[in-house]
């Protein structure tokens, strides 16, 4: 360093000199310094100071800057090129990020012509252990060999000579020469079958991938390109690994340049897995299919970008393809393929990319998808203050994990008074989830999401723990019991039924025969049973809880009455309404002396009564047990209470019934208002609700209403219920129905086809509804002449409706279809004992049709006219 | 973007923030020139002080910084073109040519590019004796010339009044033709 005081005062002279004239500076600075050393370095600096400003325009003026910079970076047309980075030659750029530079580039000295793409990025490789971290991920990613994967290269730090820095990490990759899938798909104009196609090439490269634990982090359109042989090549395969913070020492908030294609856990900076591609992956199917993003970030800020991505659900694909000619087509099973790609919980989506790939595959051969409609998308912290139903679900569950933690440290008879406390402390349900859930959180050393653990993660935790107890099976089946109704709320059947059937067979091996245990194990089990749409099993269990209750239990037991009612129920559903009612009647005398009014049992008792009355064609009975339910529920539970919604949908059946068509149809659409609103678009019970207004709109000629209505029922029991639901067999029976009525002929024989098909695995062979469909069909059928096809389902269905008592008209209608068909089949025997017997009937019912008895008297004519020349 | 944390630190007198922000402020700077030379219409010539506007608000992404936080990011705006013009210079090898007088004056700019690359290397060395002396006159020709940025801007950058922005400027000037031209025939 000079001398400080010199400089000092050398500025100080300068200036005072500076300002002087020419001609009066040497007598200034004479005047003002004695030192001959600082004189002389400042009329040496005063003399540079008159050329500089002499010499033309002026020295260093910053236009000068300006136009050597131009010059300079103009002279080649881009940047960089004939750089040379590691054995490579920039030839030009490609394209900008936030990571860095992408260039064309060509191998030096290479023999034949290599391109390659080269990035650059615009971090270094800021310590030792980064550099070690960037060869370790590169020589993991360099092993990735797939045709649908652009090849890592090579790879290294670039000591660039420009600025200090320690190494820029750069890669070199495949170049590929092609467009942005979504470009190419609208380009192209493919169609849907083509963009799946296209799509599950892009999963099993990355489920390629992941098998070799390599998760992509970064998927969007941009990555993945199409050649222009068609060829799909996936970028950048965990390229933003290898940049990470550990690499680059930045945060890595810095690189968050494009939310839009953040999986809401990168938003959160929590852990990122092969789940995290899947969500990716699911964006990228909806721009696919849809051509629109799922979420619109224009001109938002970044606070509502992370809202959107954490909190919101994107409209279903196939409402934001509306302007696409297969928005139908997408609708309903797509858009739930979607949805549970985009789960906000990772854990809550496909398990890999291949599972993904296979239930498109099952969507594009029209077999029934794995993906359900998710009504669990959402963290517990926020369902608690939505639903209650869920709400205490989520309570059992935490108190079941805590129960099993004690139970793994204490002894069986002592679990069991935990147990009975911890029951005991759910009535203090929200406090005790948040308690339990952060204790457990504190219990597990995975855990690191604390206070937003989902009811899904609670569930997979305790049935892992479970496993744990198998020394103490008492406790086990507890649980598995427990668990195996909280399944049963979610509508998890499969899982439901193999937990209550191991919990009552370890309850029978440990308990004995009379335990109120068991008891509740089967009165779960009947439910579950009942609601995956195993009637028999439904009665079997129902029956098996009943008669434990029984002589474990007082007389005016609630759960007695519960058991009576779930009996009633089961055999209801059977269709054997007779017999259930003994069992109804009984549970509503028990429940309504021994439970409190709030106890909703003793309303569902109620409910169930009154809905056997109806079937039981007892409507004014019916509608004033219904009217009283509601009345009591909507007092107690407000009007959106979810099982209030039941029982008025309930009600507006017995109504319609009854002919009250108006008061019925302004309860359905109230209803499915407030379920929609309550569940969500695509929960079961909005089906039930459409279900039961389309059939109200046929009744009153709205047809083309009542079609789609049924259609979009169906759908949603398709999505939610699963394809072989009973609800589906009676279904396309009544859509089968509005469809002939519209002429859509074809269209209806499909319905009733399917309607037949699931029935028969559901329902008795007798069944009334089964009855029906093989009538309706068999009746098209011979409409079309094609008697020989109708045959077996008009025969069928008469043997069906003579086992009905109250279906004596049915019998003699469809006896007359049966007639007709054997008549046409010169059948000509069997055809008149049919038509015989259906004209006793008709001749003796004043309620039988003109036309009808026109048909008889016309075929009873031809039938002579056919015998005439026989006789001869 | 992480600049605006940097941009702070810089101000708490963190050493190691302003080498960070170094390269991120020289790569937009580069980008940014080079996209603007490659646009097909518009004049042929770079604003220097235009890019440095627009790499500021592209990098702090509209956040309202305070003022000392902008003078950093003005330094190092300055610096990072500094580097530019050099680098440029480097790669048309201005080093292997001769030493001759240095212009650096806009009559020069009929002299070829050639030439004037050696001329703003010679520049470069000299400025790196500057700064041996002073390192804020330095700073000062840095931001003035390769910034352009103007005496206010110049004053942010460098924390110091107008007047001594004013002044040491002149004074550099002086010091670095005397620097070019005495000694101009021998390289550095």
């Amino acid at each position: 360093m000079t001398d400080n005081s010199f400089y000092k005062a050398l500025k100080k002279l300068f200036e005072g000199a500076s300002s002087q004239p020419q001609n009066q500076q040497d007598s200034w600075l004479d005047k003002h310094c004695t030192d001959p050393d600082l004189i002389r370095e400042v009329r040496s600096l005063l003399e540079a100071d008159r050329k500089a400003d002499s010499t033309g325009a002026g020295f260093l003026d910053p236009e000068l800057a300006r136009q050597i910079a131009s010059a300079a970076l103009d002279s080649e047309e881009n940047s960089r090129p004939g750089d040379v980075i590691g054995q490579y030659r920039i030839i030009k750029p490609i394209a900008r990020g936030g990571m860095g530079e992408v260039y064309r580039a060509e191998r030096v000295g290479g023999t034949f012509e290599q391109q390659v793409a080269l990035k650059v990025t615009r971090f270094s490789a800021s310590s030792t252990h980064g550099r070690q971290r960037f060869f370790d991920e590169q020589g993991i990613l360099a092993r990735l060999e797939h045709p649908n994967i652009a090849r890592l290269i090579d790879g290294g730090l670039w000591e660039s000579p420009d600025i200090t820095s320690n190494g820029r990490p750069y890669l070199v990759m495949e170049y590929v020469d092609g467009v942005r899938i979504t470009q190419y798909c609208s380009a192209k104009k493919l169609d849907l079958v083509s963009r799946l196609k296209l799509f599950q090439t892009v999963c099993e490269a990355v489920d390629y991938a992941h098998r070799n634990l390599v998760v992509h982090r970064d998927l969007k359109p941009a990555n993945i390109l199409v050649s222009i042989e068609g060829q799909v090549k996936l970028l950048d395969f965990g390229v933003a690994k290898l940049l990470d913070e550990e690499v680059t020492g930045l945060d890595p908030q810095t690189r968050l340049m494009t939310p839009e294609y953040s999986a809401p856990e990168q938003l959160l900076g929590r852990t990122i897995t092969t789940a995290t591609d899947v969500y990716s992956l699911g964006l990228v199917l909806y721009e696919l299919i849809s051509e629109q993003r799922p979420f619109d970030f224009d001109g938002i800020a970044p606070a509502e970008a992370m809202r959107l991505i954490t909190e919101d659900k994107p409209a279903n694909p196939s409402s934001a393809a509306k302007a696409l000619p297969w928005a139908r087509q997408i609708k309903g099973d797509l858009d739930v393929i979607v949805a549970k790609a985009l789960n906000k919980e990772p854990e809550r989506r496909y398990t890999s990319a291949r599972a993904f790939s296979d239930d498109l595959q099952r969507f594009e051969k029209g077999l029934p998808i794995d993906a359900r409609p998710d009504r669990w998308s959402y963290r517990t912290g926020k369902f608690i203050h939505r639903n209650r139903w869920e709400t205490v679900a989520a309570s059992l569950a935490v108190i079941l994990l805590l129960a099993s933690t004690i139970a793994a440290t204490l002894s069986a008879h002592r679990t069991e008074q935990a147990l009975a406390r911890a029951q005991v402390e759910s009535a203090k349900s929200q406090q005790t989830v948040e308690f339990l859930s952060n204790l457990f959180a504190a219990a597990d050393p995975r855990q690191t999401e604390g206070e937003t653990v989902s009811v899904a993660d609670v569930l997979d935790r305790g049935t892992a723990r479970i496993e744990e107890l198998a020394n103490q099976p008492e406790v086990q089946a507890t649980l598995l019991s427990e668990l195996g109704r909280i399944h049963t709320t979610l509508g998890h059947y499969d899982q439901a039924l193999v937990m209550l059937q191991r919990a009552a067979k370890l309850q029978q091996e440990t308990l004995g025969p009379n335990e109120p245990a068991l008891a509740d194990t089967f009165h779960r089990w009947s439910i579950a049973a009942d609601e995956s749409g195993d009637l028999d099993s439904a009665v079997t269990q129902a029956r098996a809880a009943l008669e434990i209750r029984q002589v474990s239990l007082p007389a005016k037991h609630p759960d007695l009455g519960e058991s009576f009612d779930r009996m009633g129920a089961a055999l209801g559903g059977l269709g054997r309404y007779e017999e259930a009612e003994p069992y109804m009647r009984r549970a509503v005398q028990i429940l309504n002396g021994s439970a409190s009014e709030k106890d909703n049992r003793s309303l569902t008792a109620q409910h169930n009564l009154a809905w056997l009355l109806g079937r039981l064609q007892r409507f004014e009975e019916s509608e004033r047990v219904y009217r009283e339910v509601v009345q009591i529920s909507e007092s107690l539970q407000g009007p959106n209470d979810p099982e209030l919604l039941v029982t008025r949908d309930s009600l507006a059946v017995i109504l319609r019934r009854q002919g009250k068509l108006d008061e019925a149809e302004s309860i359905y659409r109230d209803v499915l208002d407030r379920r929609i609103e309550v569940f969500g678009e695509s929960h079961s019970v909005v089906g039930v609700t459409r279900h039961n207004l389309a059939r109200l709109l046929a009744e009153r000629g709205q047809l083309e209403e009542a079609r789609d209505q049924y259609t979009l029922a169906l759908s949603n029991w398709e999505t939610s219920l699963g394809s072989e639901h009973a609800n589906l067999g009676v279904g396309y029976s009544n859509l089968g129905v509005v469809q002939e009525n519209l002429n859509e002929t074809m269209a209806a024989a499909g319905s009733y086809s399917k309607s037949i098909a699931i029935l028969e695995q559901h329902r008795p062979r007798m069944d009334q509804r089964l009855g029906d469909s093989k009538f309706r069909l068999g009746r098209l059928l011979a409409g079309r002449k094609e008697c020989g096809n109708a045959l077996p389902f008009l025969e069928s269905a008469v043997e069906i409706r003579e086992q009905n008592s109250q279906a004596a008209n049915a019998l003699a209608e469809a006896r007359l279809e049966l007639a007709g068909c054997l008549l046409s089949l010169d059948r000509l025997a069997a055809g008149k004992t049919a038509l015989d017997k259906a004209m006793e009937q008709f001749v003796t019912d004043p309620t039988a049709h003109s036309q009808e008895l026109l048909r008889i008297r016309n075929m009873q004519s031809s039938l002579a006219s056919v015998r005439m020349p026989s006789a001869d | 973007m992480d600049i605006t944390r940097l941009l702070k630190a810089a101000n708490d007198g963190q050493e190691d923030a302003m080498e960070q922000l170094a390269p991120l402020v020289y790569d937009e700077l580069r980008w940014l020139a080079h996209r603007q030379m490659q646009q097909e219409y518009g004049p042929r010539t770079l604003s220097t002080t235009g890019l440095v506007h627009e790499a500021y608000l592209k990098l702090v992404e509209g956040e309202e910084l305070p003022a000392e936080n902008r003078g950093h990011f003005f330094a190092a705006a300055a610096r990072a073109m500094r580097q530019i013009m050099v680098s440029e210079a480097r790669r048309r090898g201005a080093e292997k040519r001769g030493g001759h007088a240095v212009h650096l004056t806009l009559d020069s700019s009929s002299v070829s590019i050639d030439e004037l690359s050696t001329e703003i290397l010679a520049l470069d060395q000299a400025l790196d004796r500057l700064e041996n002396v002073d390192g804020r006159m330095a700073q000062i020709v840095e931001c003035r010339f390769f910034g352009g940025l103007t005496v206010d801007e110049t004053s942010i950058a460098v924390s110091a009044s107008t007047r001594t922005v004013k002044r040491d400027w002149r004074l550099a000037r002086a010091w670095l033709f005397r620097e070019l031209n005495s000694a101009a025939s021998e390289p550095a």
